[in-house]
């Protein structure tokens, strides 16, 4: 995704747009990232709360209590489909993982037609996971009363504003479009594109966090608070559900039009309702890379632009995964950065994650009685926000650490839970 | 037997790019794969071979510099709750759940203990650096190279 969006502020600092043909191939490419991030995302760190319950254990609420329950087939075809959209950043991009075929105004790597039939064959296997996703959804969720009483309860519900990417029939799109911004209960505030962004988000520091928090500049700091006048927003895929007017595939649309009717309306501020608006993008991004390996006008030769001088400047904006991602770049006269400014999805989210835990906990811990359990059930409060830590996750074990301290009215600790062991 | 050397890191954050360089001495004499991160990837990587070695910069609390080996009976240990990101040992076990005859017999990690993470350079710290050549030895050893 930051690969993505820093091509685009490429692009920016040589003033230069890429070739039709390589436009497609990064949204190609793009689309197929999406795939496989969703599915990991949902497989791994989102269905295993409700699968395997959300007061189950760590040892068993995870991808692998998640197959003890489905079933060891469906994980093997849910991940040896996925593996078709791999095949495809390979196909696209030169690598399976990693690319390496980004350049400013264009794209390293074309693709034969040969190729173009391979990717088009994945894209088959793609649109199949998302059918099967939105399956398990269905059967694991959206049939359960209990559950679905969790997602369109109050308890893991913030109201915010929401920022998303629309094209131009004001529909959900990834790679390229225009952020539109939408209130608590749904009015258009604005939109920007590129350096417009400046104009409407603004950045706070905090004395207590490493972590700014943006807000609305327009409606000035308002404090980690939500409802109605707050200046706080949320990115990601309940963001862009309630900002767009739909999707323009078809079984996208489809499921789009199921998830709102089930809440009689929009926006929606249940935060549970990630997962859902994730499934349906899997979907959405499946179908979209079909559409995309059907032109046979992706095979053509014509990827690069010449550059010229570095004009020094560039904003590259996509919507990665997990809600609008900004690359921000000046640079001297041969392209050298000389400065940065990145706004990554996990940082947007700041207010609405912390108005979550709170919540949660708030709700949850009663009469000074914590434990385990309780504490997934405030996991389950940021997990569907997928916040982006893995920087720092390279080394072994590779998890989150996550600490509660339960304080009193008095500020007097009451008790102390954490996820992982002392050394 | 067939076998990779799978080395996990990011070379421009200093020892965390210790696993990718201990592969690189490997290239051309075994298959090997590089990774930045860790996720289905791992998987992909691991399907299909027997044999399985993975590199990897590691934190717990030990001399920086210092070898530790891991098999697969740390993964009793490993909690799998996370927000964003897996474990090797989470993926892996996954994979043997999924995958069983797919999957290698015999995975080895090998942990290279990490002084700094968070600077930006392409080269190791020097205890880490010198430790280079014993996790070579080691990797060679494990698979009948020497």
């Amino acid at each position: 995704m930051h690969y993505t969006a820093s091509v685009k502020a490429a692009d920016g600092v040589y003033g230069v747009e890429p070739t039709p043909t390589a436009k497609k191939i990064r949204e190609l490419f793009y689309n197929a990232h999406y795939v496989e991030d969703h599915t990991g995302i949902l497989y791994a760190l989102g269905f295993p709360d409700f699968v395997c319950g959300p007061t189950a254990s760590p040892a068993e609420r995870n991808l692998v209590g998640l197959v003890l329950k489905v079933g060891a087939d469906v994980g093997k075809l849910v991940l040896k489909k996925r593996y078709s959209a791999v095949k495809i950043f390979e196909l696209t991009s030169g690598r399976p993982s990693h690319p390496v075929a980004a350049l400013p105004g264009g794209w390293s790597k074309r693709i034969t037609e040969e190729e173009r039939k391979e990717i088009l064959a994945c894209a088959d296997d793609c649109v199949e996971l998302a059918k099967l996703t939105l399956d398990v959804f269905d059967k694991v969720v959206l049939q359960n009363k209990e559950y679905m009483a969790l997602v369109t309860g109050d308890v893991y519900k913030v109201v915010s504003n929401y920022i998303g990417t629309v094209d131009e029939n004001d529909k959900v799109t990834y790679y390229d479009g225009t952020q539109k911004i939408v209130d608590t209960k749904g009015n258009e505030l604005g939109r920007f594109k590129g350096i417009q962004y400046l104009d409407y988000i603004a950045e706070r520091t905090l004395p207590w966090s490493y972590q700014k928090a943006p807000y609305l500049k327009k409606l000035g700091w308002t404090g980690l608070v939500d409802g109605d006048g707050t200046s706080i927003y949320s990115v990601g895929p309940l963001a862009r559900f309630n900002v767009a007017s739909g999707f323009d595939t078809p079984l996208a649309q489809e499921a789009y039009e199921k998830m709102l009717a089930a809440f009689g309306g929009k926006p929606v501020h249940n935060t549970l309702a990630y997962h859902w608006t994730r499934a349906i993008e899997l979907m959405h991004a499946a179908e979209t890379v079909k559409k995309i390996a059907s032109d046979e006008s992706i095979t053509d030769p014509n990827i690069r632009q010449e550059l010229g001088t570095p004009v020094g400047e560039g904003v590259g904006i996509v919507e990665a995964a997990r809600g609008v991602l900004i690359h921000h770049y000046k640079t001297d006269d041969k392209g050298i950065v000389t400065d940065a400014n990145l706004i990554v999805a996990t940082t947007h989210n700041k207010g609405p994650m912390n108005i979550a835990v709170k919540r949660a906990a708030q709700s949850f811990i009663k009469n000074g009685k914590v434990d385990e359990g309780i504490l997934n059930l405030v996991e389950i409060a940021y997990r569907p926000y997928d916040l982006c830590f893995a920087c720092s996750t390279h080394t072994l074990p590779g998890r989150i650490p996550v600490r509660i301290d339960i304080i009193d009215h008095n500020g007097d600790l009451v008790k102390s839970l954490r996820n992982y062991e002392l050394s | 037997m067939k076998s990779v050397i799978i080395g996990i890191g990011n070379p421009n954050f200093k020892d965390d790019g210790v696993g990718l360089k201990i592969v690189e001495h490997f290239e051309g004499v075994v298959d090997t794969v590089t990774l930045l991160n860790i996720g289905f990837n791992l998987i992909d990587s691991l399907l299909g071979y027997e044999k399985a070695l993975i590199v990897d910069g590691v934190k717990t609390g030990a001399e920086p510099g210092s070898i530790i080996e891991f098999d697969v009976n740390f993964w009793g240990n490993v909690y799998a709750s996370g927000t964003h990101n897996f474990s090797i040992f989470e993926i892996i076990r996954i994979g043997y759940s999924v995958f069983p005859e797919e999957m290698p017999k015999e995975i080895k990690i090998i942990g290279v203990e990490v002084e700094d993470v968070e600077t930006l350079s392409r080269e190791c710290s020097p205890s880490v650096e010198s430790a280079i050549p014993l996790a070579i030895s080691k990797i060679k050893n494990y698979l009948g190279l020497q």
